[in-house]
């Protein structure tokens, strides 16, 4: 069944010059430090926390994340933290491109690579890895420092190996992404 | 959720099914041979779909799920198929563990300094201390300390504990076994080693030592003087006794408490010994996952085929059906549930060209003696249409000229009979489907099942149409 489109008001969203749309009701904070790959939806009511940086001068970049992103509804988007020697300190956190997180979602993961689904009301753990290709089912709960190989899909607490995704799943989830991107959110005015 | 699932020709059974166009599928209701599009792969060479069954499966290289490292293959069998790194798992909750260091309290230390990779611990203005590593579970909170198990460096933890392995009695009688079986096969040897009727070599025989030995092979050939060496060798006497029976241990029932016994799950995983203790689970060390290259049954067409690095995810050959057979979605406008009476309703399937040729698509419904048992009356309304040529250059198109702005699909010139819409490389025809009588089953009202058979023609460079057909069933569901 092909899905649902949701209709936002034009003053809803804040649409840049590379395509992303951040909603007004969204809490970003440190926004000098959250680079968007362009293209990438962020729904109402998401956190991101630009502002956890690692102390030290200069420019850095505390989360990223590639094209056709999705930062759902709820969402809350922190890099993870250690204390290493004494010392506490944040580490930056790198999405990659058509990666969709679900409603309610808590991502603290050290890297998600490219073409990753993840449902709703999961609990990624601090420093985990990612890979492409993974598909993570709602309300799973990924421990600290989990890796997530490719082709996988995780679900239950703590996060296990539950199937395998096929080989086609890179375009499939490429053309979910796109999809949802260009039919799935439209602007009232432009029905 | 409404879903179209293909059926494979192989129909389960991973062999061809001859005359499968003109039979349906067995079952009304999916059965286990019904797959979504995502999970078949399409041979080039036969022109036909090959599901997960019909596909011979071939392992292309070990690696371990935990630090993605490729694992040679001799060392597979060395090891056992599990990671000879520093990958364990938590016997509690199967976490990966993580390895963490702790200064002796014996030298006046006692600052915990935890650490995930592999580092060793600073030096300390007290000396070099003898450092006490252990492994840790971030989840279930468990340590490798409750077992008593201390590692004395940070690295190669498997290489330390590899003494212990070998001490365990499963392993000492495996190698016994071993070792007696090689005697056997020694003695054997030339006689009918590998060998199957008629003097052919049997390849995969040769792969399994000791194999060829059984009686069964070695009847067709001269066994008399190989069956006198084989008298020569002692029956084998096993070197370790069967494990206690836990039964019998009824004295220590009343001193047990709940947190102290392990669930079967835990003891499952510890095959060797299954302990009934929580104390005597061991860290296992993590199992090898494996990327396999995929052939088609028929034609030993390799479908599949991953690139050797466990890092990457793309493919040297990837056949897969998406690429090659129109993907069948439910279009909306969508039903309404639940579904009563017998007015016929319409429903717009919407049928998506992956080629970069227009294809020919005709469709028909099951023979009058099948679908009479069926409660739903199914009217193709466009048995046959075209699909247009997918083309790459939509991908750098604006937004205005995709997806749904700016189209206005109600206001448009007709298609044709049957076809509501036919844009780029989709086109949605609809189906209109009536419930037969009022004595259907009460199921029939929120839920609507029926097989369809698709032909799919394309054009090939040698004038000669290639001609795909197979059967579809469409499951209508009411959403949850």
């Amino acid at each position: 069944m092909e899905g649902l489109v949701t209709y936002y008001e034009k003053g809803d969203y804040i649409e840049t010059e590379t395509g992303n749309k951040v909603s007004r009701k969204s809490l970003i904070c440190g926004s000098q430090n959250i680079i968007l790959g362009g293209k990438s939806i962020i729904q109402t009511d998401c956190v991101v926390r630009g502002d956890l940086r690692r102390s030290g001068g200069g420019h850095a970049v505390v989360i990223a994340t590639g094209k056709y992103c999705l930062l759902g509804r709820g969402s809350v988007i922190r890099p993870p933290y250690k204390t290493y020697k004494g010392l506490f300190s944040y580490y930056p956190m790198k999405i990659g491109d058509h990666v969709h997180i679900g409603e309610d979602s808590v991502v603290e993961a050290a890297q998600i690579g490219n073409y990753v689904m993840i449902g709703k009301n999961c609990v990624i753990g601090r420093f985990a890895v990612i890979k492409d290709c993974v598909r993570i089912l709602d309300g799973t709960v990924i421990p600290p420092n989990a890796v997530v190989p490719s082709f996988s899909v995780y679900g239950g607490n703590p996060g296990r190996l539950v199937d395998q995704l096929p080989e086609c799943a890179q375009e499939m989830f490429d053309a979910y992404t796109k999809d949802y991107y260009y039919t799935r959110m439209i602007r009232s005015d432009m029905k | 959720m409404s879903s179209i699932w293909y059926e494979c020709s192989c129909r389960g059974t991973g062999t061809q099914v001859p005359d499968v166009d003109a039979s349906p599928p067995d079952e009304v209701r999916p059965t286990l041979n019904a797959h979504s599009i995502y999970r078949l792969y399409y041979c080039t060479d036969c022109h036909q779909l090959r599901c997960p069954v019909c596909v011979q499966e071939e392992i292309v290289v070990y690696y371990c799920p935990n630090c993605l490292f490729e694992v040679p293959t001799a060392s597979v069998k060395a090891e056992k198929n599990r990671c000879a790194r520093n990958c364990f798992e938590c016997p509690i909750c199967q976490h990966t563990l993580s390895v963490v260091s702790v200064q002796d309290p014996a030298w006046g230390g006692g600052r915990e300094s935890p650490s995930t990779d592999r580092r060793s611990s600073p030096a300390s203005p007290f000396g070099t201390l003898a450092n006490v590593h252990y492994l840790s579970c971030g989840v279930c909170r468990w340590d490798s300390l409750e077992v008593g198990l201390k590692f004395e460096r940070p690295t190669g933890l498997a290489m330390q504990l590899q003494k212990t392995e070998e001490d365990r009695p499963d392993v000492k009688e495996f190698e016994h076994l071993r070792e007696h079986f090689e005697k056997v096969f020694r003695a054997n040897a030339g006689s009918s080693y590998g060998r199957g009727p008629g003097n052919q070599a049997i390849p995969l025989l040769s792969n399994i030592p000791g194999l060829s030995n059984l009686p069964y092979m070695n009847r067709s050939n001269s066994g008399s003087l190989s069956n006198r060496a084989a008298h020569k060798i002692e029956a084998y006497e096993s070197i370790t006794e069967p494990p206690r029976n836990a039964l019998e241990d009824n004295g220590d029932l009343e001193d047990l408490r709940m947190e102290a016994v392990t669930t079967l799950d835990q003891r499952l995983f510890q095959l060797e010994d299954q302990p009934r203790l929580r104390s005597q689970l061991k860290p296992q060390r993590i199992q090898l996952r494996t990327k396999r290259q995929k052939r088609c049954r028929g034609c030993e067409h390799v479908l599949i085929k991953p690139e050797q690095k466990p890092q990457l995810t793309n493919f040297k050959i990837k056949l897969v059906a998406t690429d090659f057979l129109p993907n069948i979605t439910i279009a909306p406008p969508h039903l309404t549930w639940p579904m009563n009476g017998t007015k016929p309703v319409e429903v717009a399937f919407r049928f998506t060209n992956p080629l970069d040729q227009e294809i020919a698509v005709a469709l028909t419904a099951p023979p009058e003696t099948v679908a009479a048992d069926t409660p739903w009356d199914v009217t193709l309304m466009a048995p046959n249409f075209t699909v247009g040529p997918y083309n790459v250059m939509w991908e750098y198109e604006e937004q205005q000229q995709r997806g749904l702005i700016g189209y206005n699909s109600g206001a448009n010139a007709n298609f044709g009979v049957g076809i509501q819409e036919k844009r780029r490389n989709y086109t949605i025809v609809l189906v209109k489907i009536a419930r037969k009588a009022l004595e259907a089953a009460p199921l029939a009202l929120n839920h609507i099942e029926f097989p369809m058979h698709v032909q799919v023609t394309r054009a090939a460079s040698n004038n000669k149409p290639i001609v795909d057909s197979f059967w579809v069933t469409i499951v209508l569901k009411k959403p949850e």
